[in-house]
């Protein structure tokens, strides 16, 4: 994940240009937000994590030796985020997240889909959103996440017949009085 | 479903997303042609990838806002608190020279070290010093900062002359407010504008666990890291402190730690008034307060979308009820909601769970599985039992817990006496004669029925037959009783009725029934 373009940006946000920042942020975050849902299977949550990778990175910018692996160094910082979180969570288990919510209008609800997304194990669901969110091919999905092409196709199969399996034991296709 | 199934279920998933190889494609096409179960499951995973695709673009949807809500956090953060300066290390490996000059300086520092450390000068500090000292502390206020210096959460804590908790205090992060008053735990729900008191055997919040004690193992297993070094402008002692995994900055006058990690510490008594669960105004009026999260204070918030007299419909078409929460809450702990039902069903009802809740609960239970006979135009009340929800921490948690159970009427089952004895009795309670019959009769005609359920059976006949007017018909069913010459009976006590089989049917033969009242109506 070197990407020569990273560097002429990472050097002027070293020395804290914001707009050399920006760009970063906006080059990166989809990434860092799809990792994030991978790991933690909730939008909001995932919002709020990679928020505070971001900002965390920009604040620790100076100290990435490589500005060409800006983007592996990013995506190590959220997926440390999330374990935080998770292991937070863990030992606190009414703990909110830190940042207030924004309320926003949902895209499309669909709450069951969501539920089913967050009931999948994580080593599932993080292919299934490098698959489906950032359409990613199996050999890249194994790359991400550093296993062989042929388990990466196992778990998306994997995936996809164990939210099946939560879709209709969840009874989502009869019909729901609103 | 056939043997073959088994080989190409696996593929159908690759298949729908496209990943299964060329060859493979084929033979699962072939199968599929032939296999209505494996195309109806490829049917319904093709839907489901397209429904996954369009979740995902949904996503998509907002992305762009969430990038600038980043970028407004980013802008508003003051340069001056990037605490990102490069670590001396890399400034030293940068330079050959610098590498060997440090080098140089190290093995000059451990050679002076080691004369000194032979000499064995004490040290003036000990870590027994603040165990010694910690074991008098009795209050302690800890903050904690994110790298960025922000407070990520502050706690009060008492400390009892044995070194356990005896109350807490926690009011950070947004969202997590607690008071551990020494007898019961409030949860304050800034969000929900609620308060929950739970038992302190059920739940604890603590910082760290016997928190008089933590430092002992420092005795042992700590380590002075470096005497009278700069803190914060402030002289401290570093010590690795092994319970927390971190450094702790002990001030030499004290011997107490006044930070740990990201935590500072303080030992001041707390203001008056800190540790009381009392509901104070100004940001916290308007609270509800929910006593205790089992009790039904909660029901108020819970309503049904259809009323009652519409429930009666849905019960009568095998339909489906969704109980909607409203206001701000999802539930802490466990809730029942009284479904009250109004019917004049005469049938075995059986009520089950349909779906678990959609979010703010784990799960969802009915309390009765079977629907309880009811007088006609009677009402039922049937307890849900929702578990593992919480109180919304979040506006976007409000109003989104949903139940939705599927109400199934069916019959009594037919092989079971006791069902169709209970069925029959209901429908003579309606005075619905002719139906009673037909099952008093079911009820006899069973398979394998046991004497005395037949003998039963007849007898209720005979009842019926009699208060429709069919007195003949009736006293052939009493003879079939009195012919089987059964010396045991029968008793019960809603109808007022205790009998023997054989004198009782030969007694009605003679006399017709006449109707009886369910005690239990009156």
């Amino acid at each position: 994940m070197n990407d020569p373009a990273d560097e002429s940006v990472v050097r002027p946000g070293q020395d804290g240009d914001k707009t050399a920042y920006a760009t970063l942020v906006r080059t990166h975050y989809r990434r860092v937000f799809a990792l994030c849902f991978g790991m933690l299977g909730n939008v909001h949550d995932a919002e709020d994590v990679a928020q505070e990778t971001l900002l965390k990175g920009f604040l620790s910018l100076r100290k990435l030796a490589k500005p060409e692996r800006f983007e592996s160094w990013i995506l190590r910082i959220a997926k440390n985020q999330c374990i935080d979180l998770l292991r937070r969570r863990k030992y606190h288990q009414a703990l909110p997240m830190t940042q207030e919510p924004v309320s926003e209008p949902q895209p499309q609800e669909n709450h069951d889909l969501d539920a089913a997304i967050h009931r999948l194990p994580q080593e599932l669901r993080l292919p299934l959103v490098l698959f489906y969110f950032e359409h990613k091919d199996a050999g890249t999905i194994a790359r991400r996440l550093g296993i062989s092409c042929a388990l990466a196709y196992e778990r998306l199969r994997a995936a996809r017949e164990r939210l099946h399996e939560l879709l209709t034991e969840r009874g989502t296709h009869e019909q729901r009085l609103p | 479903m056939n043997s073959d199934c088994h080989r190409f279920r696996g593929r159908i998933a690759d298949f729908v997303a496209g990943t299964l190889a060329r060859r493979d494609s084929q033979e699962l096409q072939d199968h599929l042609s032939v296999c209505e179960s494996c195309r109806d499951h490829m049917l319904a995973l093709r839907q489901e990838d397209v429904t996954l695709v369009q979740y995902f673009a949904g996503l998509d949807k907002n992305m762009t806002d969430r990038q600038e809500r980043t970028l407004q956090r980013i802008e508003c953060f003051d340069m001056n608190e990037r605490t990102d300066t490069i670590p001396i290390w890399r400034k030293i490996m940068r330079s050959r020279y610098s590498r060997f000059a440090t080098v140089a300086a190290i093995l000059v520092l451990a050679t002076v070290s080691m004369v000194v450390l032979d000499k064995s000068t004490p040290s003036a500090y000990a870590l027994e010093q603040t165990v010694e000292a910690l074991q008098n502390v009795r209050h302690v206020h800890l903050v904690e900062r994110d790298d960025t210096g922000v407070i990520k959460s502050e706690r009060w804590i008492e400390i009892g002359q044995d070194g356990a908790q005896v109350r807490y205090r926690q009011d950070k992060p947004p969202g997590l407010f607690v008071i551990d008053d020494g007898r019961s735990i409030a949860r304050y729900h800034p969000y929900a504008k609620a308060v929950t008191f739970r038992n302190r055997n059920e739940i604890r919040y603590e910082w760290i666990s016997n928190i008089g004690r933590a430092f002992e193992n420092a005795r042992d297993e700590g380590m002075i890291l470096e005497e009278n070094a700069a803190y914060h402008g402030r002289q401290v002692h570093k010590v690795w402190w092994p319970a927390m995994r971190d450094v702790c900055y002990v001030d030499p006058a004290t011997k107490l730690p006044i930070a740990i990690g990201n935590t500072d510490l303080s030992y001041e008594q707390p203001a008056a008034g800190t540790f009381d669960t009392v509901i104070p105004g100004g940001h916290l009026d308007g609270y509800t307060v929910v006593t205790d999260v089992n009790e039904s204070g909660f029901h108020a918030n819970v309503e049904l979308i259809q009323p009652d007299e519409h429930l009666a419909e849905i019960l009568n078409a095998d339909d489906v009820i969704t109980l909607h929460r409203t206001g701000p809450y999802t539930y802490e702990g466990d809730l029942d909601i009284q479904v009250k039902c109004s019917t004049d069903i005469r049938w075995g009802l059986f009520m089950k769970v349909l779906t678990e809740p959609l979010r703010g609960f784990s799960s969802c239970s009915c309390s009765i599985d079977r629907w309880e006979m009811t007088k006609p135009g009677g009402v039922a009340t049937v307890g849900v039992k929702l578990t593992g929800g919480r109180i919304a921490d979040t506006p976007r948690d409000c109003n989104i817990g949903t139940v939705t159970l599927q109400v199934e009427r069916r019959l009594a089952p037919t092989d079971d006496a006791a069902a169709l004895y209970t069925l029959g009795l209901a429908l003579y309670d309606a005075r619905r004669y002719e139906e009673a019959l037909a099952i008093f009769q079911r009820m006899e005609q069973r398979d394998n029925a046991e004497q005395h359920d037949r003998a039963n059976a007849l007898i209720w006949q005979g009842h019926m037959l009699d208060l429709l007017g069919q007195r003949s018909e009736a006293i052939a069913a009493y003879r079939k009783v009195a012919e089987t010459g059964l010396d045991s009976g029968a008793r019960d006590d809603r109808y007022g009725l205790a009998y023997e089989y054989t004198p009782y049917a030969k007694e009605r033969m003679t006399t017709p029934f006449t109707r009886v009242e369910n005690l239990n109506d009156k």
